[in-house]
Order: C-alpha cells, then structure tokens, then sequence
C-alpha cells in the first residue's frame, strides 16, 4: 500500500458520489468503500500484513481516508435528503417568534426605581420607614400644630388613638434625624395612605418618594439645584421649571414645583388642563421647629425637604386618567408599560 | 375665595391685565386658581322697561308683556317669571343673545304668541344660581342700555386657591396688599363716615365676655330704624362676584364688609332680646339650639355661645340664631364685629360639623384691631342704604389687648439660607410692602401686624422676603456636598434581582390595596390577627392585609373573568400581624399565584395546565438567586386542597407556603379554573441572602455522564431516590439531573420510570471508565436493594 494509492482512491470516491443520485446508488457507495468487505475496511485490515515501522503512517493514511469517505456521504445524503423525504418545506418568516413572554414590573414599580435611581445618582441613600406610624412622626414632630385639621379622622385613618396609617413619607426624616447627625441625605420611598373616598382621581393607598438633606449651609438654591437636575433628567432637559410659593408645616420657606408640559411644551393641552405646566412635587427648608424634635441645632444646620406622589407622576408620564387602574391590576392595563 | 378684578383696581392702583395678574400673584404664593369674564356671555342682553303685563290666553301661568327699550321700541315677550309686574325694568335677552346652559335666544311662537326676547333671571344670565324671578334692575338705569355696560358687568372673577396658613389674603383687601407688596402702590382704604345720633350706644346696651380666651374682643354698634330691603346693585354684584348670595340690604352689607376687609359681622334684630344685654360664654354640654338655617343643634362646651344674658342668639363666629336673625320687619339692629379665637371656633366646627364663612376666617386666624374698621364701614353703608340711625360710640370690651409681635430679623441669614445677595433696603422694602413696620438697623426689627398670626418667627420672615422677591431669583446651585458614599442594602439588591427575575419567567408584578375585606381575609387565613382600622372608609375596607393572598386572588379572579389564558402574577408588599398594646409588627411578604395554562398563546408549545411544579420553578430561580435551598413539606394550611398543600422551610425555618387553591376559597372569589399561590417572607429571604456570588475555579477535567433510568413504585418521591444515590455514590457525583419521568407504555400501573443523568468528575484527574463502573454499579445495587427500583434498558 502506497501514498498514491490512498489518494487515488479517494479522487476515485469524490468522482462516484457525484454520479449518485438516489439513495439506493449512495448506499451501493457506502457498501462498496465502508462495507464490511469495503475497500477503506480492507485496507485497515490488511494493516496486520504491513511492515511494523510503516504501520503507523498508513494507519493513519487509512483513518483520514475513511473519515474523508464518510464526511462524502454525510454530504451527499444530506443533499438528497429534503428531496428524499418531503415536498420542500418554506421558512414561514411571519409567524410569531418562539418565546415564552416576559412578564413586566407594575407601572409604580418602574417609576418608583427610575426616580429613586436618579436620586441615588445624585448621592442620596435609600431609607425606609413603618406604614403604621404614631401621631408624634406623622404629625407633632413634623410641626403639624395638635388641632391642624389634617389630623382629623376625616383625612386619616387611625388604628388606635395614638397609631394610625402614615399620611406621608415625610415621618421617615424625623426617624433619620433621630439616628443619624449630620451630614444627611436620603431618599425615602414608600405607601402612605388617606382616609378619602376612592375615586378616578383618588385612591385610599398610594405612594410617596421623600427626599432630604441636612448640612452645614444647605441652601434653597441647593434644593432648585437637585429639583431642577431631577425633573430634567427624568421628563427631559427641555423642561422648564416654575417655582411657586406655597405652605407646608415642615418647610419654611416652601415650594410648589410646576414642570412645563412636556406633551404640548407649555401651549395647553388636556393633560396640563391648558395650563401648559404640570405640578410635580412639594418641598422647601426644613422648618427649624422639626430640627428642635430632634435636637439638631438650626443655627449650626440646615436642609432640605422635598415629596412627591409616585401615582401622579406615573399617571403623567403614561397618561394615565383613572388612579383605580393601577391597584386593579388588570393584565391588558399592566402590559402597555 | 373669589374677588372680582375691577373691586382690587378700586383698592389698589395697579396696570397689569387680569391674566397676567393671577400669574404674578400665583408666583407670590397668593394662588389663583382661575381667571373667568364675567360678561363672556352678555352680549345682546339690554335692559328693558315692562310697559304692560297682561295674561297668556292660552297659558294660566304666562303673562304677555310689552318691553319698553327706550323711546319707541317696544317688544312683545312672553315671560312667566313670579315677580314679572308693571312699571319693573328686567334684563332682556335679544335674539342672538346665548343664556347660561348654551341657550341662543331666538324670537319664537309661545302658544300662539310671539315672544321677541327672553326676560332674565340672574341664574339665566350666569350671574349666580338665582332663579327665583327676574333679577331686578335699578329704576334709575336707561331703557335700552346695554346690560354689561350699564351694570359695568365687563370683570373678571379671580378665584384664588389659598394656603391654610394666609387668612389675611381671605379679604379683597387682602389680595390688594399682595398687589401692593408686588407694585408699590399703597392700597386705598375706603374712608368710612358716619353721623352719629344723640343716643348713646352704651347706655342702651351692655356688654361682657364670660370667656375671654375664647373671645379676646367684642364690639358692637346699635342702629336703630333701619328698613330692610334689597342692597344697591354695586353690593349685590360684589357678593355676586364672590359666590355669595344675596339676601337683604343688612346680611348683605355684613357680608360685604367681610369680603372687602376680612372682618366677618353679625347683625342681630335687637328687639329680639329678653334684655339689652350681650354675653359671650361657652355653652353648656348637651344644650339645644337653632341656628338661622333652621337646623337645630346640640352643643357641647367647645361651643361659644353670643347670649342676651338669658338664653343664647347666636354661636360665636360660626353662625347666628334663628330667633335673632334679620327679618323684613326688623327695626332695630345691634351689630357685632367680634375677634374669637381660632381654636375654640375649630373646635366648635367639629363639633357641630358646620361651617361657614364666618368660621373659615376665625378658624384660620383673623385681625383682633381690624374689628372697629369694620364695625364702622358696615355701620356706615346702614346709614346710607337702609335708613339706620347709628347711635353713638362703640360699645367695645377688649380687656386684654393683643399686640403685634416684635421680631428681629438678620440680613445676613437671609441671604444665608437662600444663597442671595439682596441688600437691607430690599429686604426692608419688601416687608414695608405687606405693611409691616420696620426698623433698620444691622438687624431689622419688625412689627407684625395683627392681622399676619402666621408670622411668629424670623424663618417666617425669610420666607416671607424670598416669596416676593421671587423663587425665581433666587440662583439654582449645582454641588454635591456632604457624604457621597451611597451604600446599596442587600435587601435593595435582592429585591430588584427577584423582581427582574420573575418578570423574566413571565410573572408580572401586581399592586394591589393594603387595606381589605374582613370577610375574604378571615377566609383565606382563619387565625389572622389582623389591625383593624377604627375610621374605615366603609366596612369591605377595613382590614390591615395579614397576608397577600386575598389580594393575589382578587387579581386572578379579575383577569380570569376577561378570559386571559396565562395568569401569572406576583407581589412584593408590606403586611401587618396585630399586637395587643402596641404597634403591629410590619414585614415583607411575596406572594405569587398562577392561574390557567403555561405559554398559552404560543404556537410553538404545547400549553399545559399549571401545577405545583410551576411554584416549584420560581422556588429553584429563588434557590439560585440566593444561593442557599429551599424545601417544601406537605402540611395542612386550610386554604390548600389538603393533597396539594406545602410549607417551605430552609435550615427548619418556616419562611412560607404554597400549594392549590380550595376549591371553597375559588367559589368564594368566583374562580373557575385552578389556582396556585404561594406566600413568602421577604425579610427571611433578603436576610440569607449572600448579595454577591464568589468565584470557584472551572473544573481542569472532563465531566463524565451515566444516565440510568428505575421504574418505581408511585409513591416513591424522586428525592428519596436521589438521595440513595447520593449516599451510594463517592464525592465524584457532582449533579444529578431528573431529565424524564414516564408513565404508560412499557411501564406496568402503579409504577412510573423516572430517568436520571449522573454527571461524574474530579478536580484532579481524568476519571476512568473503571472508577465510574465501580460507583455506578453501587448506584444500581442500592437503588435495587433500598427501594426495589428496577433499571429500565
Ligand atoms: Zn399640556
């Protein structure tokens, strides 16, 4: 057995298999070069009868040759294959794609993680507060005067004479006060409740972001510095801000924040009710009577305080008209976002 | 509140137009909220003079009238109106003109009369909501004229949309002094004059304060012959303006005075008293009384009562008494102008849930030195437009006269706290502006006026300087300060790792009402120790959630009601477990339930029907997320079928339960299909949860995989299998996988084939065929020996 005659059988085989064209002629192909009495198989058998120093390269030679053979087949099999079986089957690129759906976070969900995001980008760290909260954090230690009528059942539910549902987020910077000194910056998620008839435009449960942040000379200008940098950064950099006085027991001076309509850019349309601003959130200085609860000294501190509702801003960026819909949780409403 | 537009030009000078007035006053923090024209709809609307006033021949309460509009016009209008008389002059409506309601005018038949014209009521020209006959025009006016022009109709009503804390802004003048504070023109204060008779209002009535802290001053004035009737038209259209009907000349005035400084009045018919004789005190508990809407009322001893020394005529600064009201026969009138303190006023709101106008302005703080301005305009306008005499002096009982504060306020903090430049004098100008007195110096002192009980401290100060300087001068800063280590909790991590997880496995998240139905809560978890709420909103929402799962099967009872084929929903919340005495505990849960088929609407699967597997799914992802085993052992919880009913535990501890649904509990929320839920607590997991994984070397050598396949008894729980052969095999056993459990075919009842791969490997060395033989031949023995399992070929 010589080198020429492996390759001359294997130009031999390459020439056969493009002449066959049915099954039956490639399988006469495999029998008669893989065959139990094939020529591959025979030349690996006689390799008993060759010399003991060339067995190890014609081995070899044999072993390339009948995988060369096979991978002919292989081909050619393939090639008659479609053919063989079937009538031609088109790729049908219109169906839908294999997949088993994603589900998706609730709409609050996504809005409470890209605001709280930003904050956090900012340097604020993220605290947490009980939803069940005394009248001293809900309202005496946020300088809510004893007979302030948001203390009135009307407005809050209560769950004891001293315990009741938080009205606002705004307990959690008492309770960060009371642990920490400054410097101190937080943002504070969280559900907070009111005690009104649930409507389209009112729900009993809803939630809150806090922010705040006490320091040596933190100023107002500090506070429209975050605000302005977080209501560009989430409803866009082409928004204009408007800063209006407004009141809050816990800041002193306090704001109200308008955002330009970022669906009409401020010429008035149906969401800004032709306004052509959308109020998004409240804050101000926190008032010194809230750091005297919690013995900071406002001649040596200062701060700032702001809160915004998540429903309403969620409600803005979908366009959502109904607040029930986000505690209904109908499927079809919570796959659009 | 609403002021009109052309009343703040009278009291201040000012050049800006009513729209660009309520943006500026708006960013003064003086909110308002809408800016309307008056006479939008006045158009074609003259005034006509009934010349006649005949009956409709074809209709009882019809009357055909002839409309004189000036010399020699006249119009034929049908009109039905109660007050509709001869020698009256009325609004009329031409054709062309729109009423209130969208209605255009047209000349149309009226059985078998042509009416050229509709004459008004105020109602129909949206002047207020007064119906009750045609609004009734002053003799002295032209026939013909135009409405709008004649009755000066061409304002705009601001309606102002104020802060609880700024009862000073709740007056016409009010709002002129955040004008003047914005221009610098000083507000014009009426001149009040009045001629005094020769009876000395002292001597004819007396008065004492019983409860001095309830009420620091009451003063008041006695006008005697007075004539009541209706008000001049400028009053009736100022309190039309500002929402607030009209009733005669006397309530009408008191109720002008109110709007235009703040100060609310009470006029009471004199001759009503048992005695000359006023006595402010509080009323006694359980005492009955009819106020002037005719409601009578119980009151307690947070109600200060007006008394004539022998029963009560009104309830202080809330509302008058029946008896004692102003009638058409009234003579004699004493006229209150009075300052009470805002919290008994509060607290008798609240008690006898009643408000009014009067009780707005005590409650929210009203000017005790304003009471004598008032008490002598009101006089005044009695003098002139009902005929009274006023008697002379005010009767006046202040024993305890309150002066205004004195604050020092420092430049230096200003501009430190608000990152300003502004210099003293601005400073100073600004407080001048809204009337405050100040004296210069390195710090300002500054007199408060009394009618300003907001501002006790100098950040009161402050912010009143920023707010009229303007916020939006104030520079925006752009530093980070302070510490910017932000630390991320495990808790944090954990939870958006779960969250995106799930919502990869197609779970969607669910919010859903915290607060809930006792009923469906004491279904679902019998023992539930749940807070309830004292004030609820009704009785279905009166529960703390103790659990998620009412609130998971409400959403999969709503979803499935709209034929959704895949419910798969998921939630992460707080819940409450009450405690005896003190605060309940709060904690985390995550609930999930499923509902229906798996990839029901893919056409690439076969959908199969939800199972326990399913739930065990999510608890392998939870498994991997937090790199420590979850177990679930069958128990008893009586919202589970009781053949598909698990706890989870890990390490022993309990940290939840999941299994199908009852089918007592589905009817309950009207369910038809299978549901699965499983509840979790959140905390438990976040706790033990490593937050970041730790790198182990790749394996160096091959694995090596032996499937084997056992058929088995049923009962026969594959982890019992798997654990025999773990025990049977060497530390080379890395994994076992359960790739196939069969039953049918081949496979006799009562048995099932379960099939497994065994994947083998060292970290040191290529294991041989030999040494896995060796093992698995060990495998099989046990498997044979310990559970009677056969090998399947
Ligand atoms: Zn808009």
């Amino acid at each position: 057995m010589s080198e020429s005659s492996a390759a001359d059988i294997l130009a031999r085989a390459q020439s056969e298999i493009v002449a066959c064209q049915t099954p039956e002629q490639v399988e006469a192909f495999r029998i008669q070069y893989l065959g139990k009495k094939g020529i591959v198989t025979a030349m690996l058998k006689g390799l008993a009868d060759v010399a003991p120093d060339q067995r190890k390269v014609i081995g070899q030679q044999a072993n390339e040759l009948r995988s060369q053979i096979e991978s002919l087949l292989t081909d050619k099999q393939a090639a008659l294959g479609g053919a063989r079986s079937k009538s031609p089957i088109t790729i049908d690129y219109t169906l839908p794609g294999k997949r088993y759906p994603n589900g998706k976070l609730h709409p609050i969900t996504q809005t409470l993680n890209e605001i709280t995001d930003i904050f956090h980008g900012m340097g604020f760290e993220i605290a947490l507060g009980p939803e069940v909260e005394t009248e001293h954090y809900n309202f005496g230690s946020l300088n809510f005067p004893p007979d302030h009528p948001a203390r009135d059942m009307q407005d809050t539910f209560y769950i004891s004479k001293d315990l009741l549902l938080r009205t606002h987020t705004s307990p959690i910077q008492v309770r960060e006060f009371e642990k920490k000194k400054p410097p101190v910056r937080i943002i504070a998620p969280g559900r907070t409740y009111r005690q009104e008839a649930i409507s389209a435009r009112s729900y009993c449960v809803f939630h809150q972001v806090e922010g705040f942040y006490v320091d040596r000379d933190v100023t107002f200008a500090d506070l429209k510095g975050v605000i302005n940098a977080f209501a560009q950064t989430y409803f866009g950099s082409d928004v204009k801000m408007r800063w209006r006085p407004s009141f809050f027991p816990f800041t002193e001076p306090s704001a109200e924040v308008d955002i330009s309509c970022f669906l009409c850019g401020g010429k008035g349309c149906r969401i800004c009710k032709h306004e052509g601003w959308l109020e998004i959130l409240g804050c101000g200085m926190i008032d010194p009577n809230v750091f005297a609860a919690v013995n900071y000294d406002p001649e040596e501190y200062s701060g700032y305080a702001f809160g915004m509702g998540i429903e309403r801003i969620a409600m803005l960026r979908h366009q959502i008209d109904d607040i029930r819909l986000f505690f209904e949780n109908d499927l079809r409403f919570l796959n659009q976002f | 509140m609403q002021i009109s537009y052309n009343w703040l030009r009278e009291l201040v000078e000012f050049d800006i137009d009513p729209h660009q007035l309520a943006i500026k006053l708006t960013s003064i923090g003086t909110a308002v909220e809408s800016v309307e024209s008056l006479a939008a709809n006045l158009d074609n609307v003259v005034i006509g003079k009934i010349v006649a006033c005949d009956p409709h021949p074809g209709k009882d309460n019809l009357k055909i009238c002839k409309v004189e509009l000036g010399r020699d016009i006249q119009m034929t209008v049908v009109c039905g109106a109660p007050n509709v008389r001869i020698g009256m002059k009325a609004p009329l409506a031409l054709p062309g003109a729109v009423l209130s309601g969208n209605v255009t005018v047209q000349s149309i038949e009226k059985f078998g009369v042509v009416s050229e014209g509709v004459l008004c009521s105020q109602a129909e020209l949206g002047l207020s909501d007064d119906h009750s006959g045609l609004m009734e025009i002053d003799p002295a006016i032209k026939s013909g004229a135009d409405l709008k022009t004649a009755l000066n109709l061409e304002d705009h009503i601001l309606s102002f949309d104020l802060t609880p804390n700024r009862a000073d802004c709740l007056s016409a003048i009010g709002i002129a002094r955040e004008i003047s504070a914005l221009t610098g023109s000083p507000i014009k204060r009426p001149s009040v004059e009045i001629k005094e008779a020769a009876e000395q209002a002292a001597t004819q009535v007396e008065i004492g304060i019983e409860d001095t802290e309830g009420c620091p001053r009451y003063a008041a004035r006695l006008i005697r012959g007075i004539k009541v009737g209706r008000s001049p038209w400028w009053i009736q259209q100022r309190l039309l303006t500002s929402g607030i009907r009209c009733i005669n000349n006397i309530v009408d005035i008191t109720n002008f005075v109110m709007l235009e400084c703040g100060q609310p009045l009470h006029a009471f018919d004199f001759d009503n008293f048992s005695q000359p004789k006023v006595v402010v005190k509080r009323a006694r508990a359980g005492e009955m009384f009819t106020t002037l809407d005719g409601v009578q009322r119980k009151l307690s001893d947070d109600v200060l009562l007006i008394t004539d020394g022998n029963g009560p005529v009104a309830i202080g600064g809330i509302m008058g008494g029946q008896f004692s009201e102003v009638s058409d026969k009234t003579v004699n009138i004493l006229l209150e102008s009075a300052y009470f303190n805002s919290s008994i006023i509060r607290r008798g709101r609240k008690h006898l849930g009643l408000t009014s106008e009067a009780q707005t302005r005590f409650e929210r703080g009203a000017d005790p030195n304003v009471v004598l301005f008032a008490l002598d305009r009101a006089a005044s306008l009695m003098e002139k437009y009902a005929g009274g005499k006023v008697s002379a002096g005010t009767v006046d009982c202040y024993p305890n006269k309150i002066e205004p504060l004195k604050l020092e306020l420092r430049p230096s903090r200003v501009n430190q706290l608000l990152k300003t430049e502004m210099s003293s004098p601005t400073m100073i100008d600004i407080l001048k502006g809204l009337e405050f007195k100040v004296t210069p110096g390195k710090n300002v002192t500054v007199e408060i006026p009394t009618f300003r009980p907001d501002i006790t401290r100098e950040i009161d100060l402050i912010e009143e300087i920023a707010r009229v300087y303007g916020y939006d001068r104030i520079p925006v800063a752009m530093r980070a300060g302070g510490n910017l280590v932000v630390a991320r909790s495990v808790t944090e991590i954990f939870t958006q790792c779960l969250k995106q997880a799930m919502i990869g496995q197609g779970y969607y998240e669910i919010v859903t009402n915290s607060i809930g139905d006792p009923k469906l809560i004491s279904l679902v978890d019998p023992d539930a120790k749940a807070v309830e709420i004292v004030n609820p909103i009704s009785e279905d929402l009166k529960w703390l959630r103790p659990s998620l799962l009412p609130g998971l099967l409400g959403v999969v009872s709503q979803n499935v009601s709209h034929q959704v084929r895949t419910v798969k929903v998921f939630e992460v919340g707080t819940v409450m477990a009450a405690r005896t005495d003190e605060a309940p505990i709060e904690s985390q849960r995550i609930g999930l339930a499923i509902s229906g088929t798996d990839s029901g609407e893919n056409w690439a699967f076969h959908p199969q029907e939800f199972g326990l597997h399913d739930l065990q799914g999510v608890l392998d992802t939870i498994e991997e997320l937090l790199r420590f085993k979850l177990q679930i052992t069958p128990s008893k919880i009586p919202i589970f079928d009781q053949s598909c009913s698990f706890d989870i535990t890990t390490d022993g501890t309990n940290v939840g339960r999941c299994g199908k649904v009852a089918a007592t509990i589905l009817r309950a929320f009207s369910i038809k299909s299978d549901v699965y839920l499983m509840e979790m607590d959140f905390d438990q997991l976040a706790e033990r949860s490593s937050g970041y994984g730790t790198y182990v070397s790749l394996p160096r050598f091959p694995a090596i995989e032996r499937d084997i396949a056992v058929v088995i008894d049923e009962a026969v729980q594959s982890g019992s299998i798997v654990k025999v052969i773990n025990q049977a095999a060497d530390e080379n056993l890395r994994k076992v996988i359960v790739w196939d459990v069969y039953r049918g075919k081949q496979v006799p009842v009562g048995k099932k084939s379960v099939a497994y791969r065994l994947i083998f490997q060292n970290e040191s060395k290529t294991l041989t065929d030999g040494e896995i033989d060796n093992v698995f031949n060990k495998i099989v023995d046990s498997l044979k020996g310990e559970l009677g399992a056969e090998l399947r070929s």
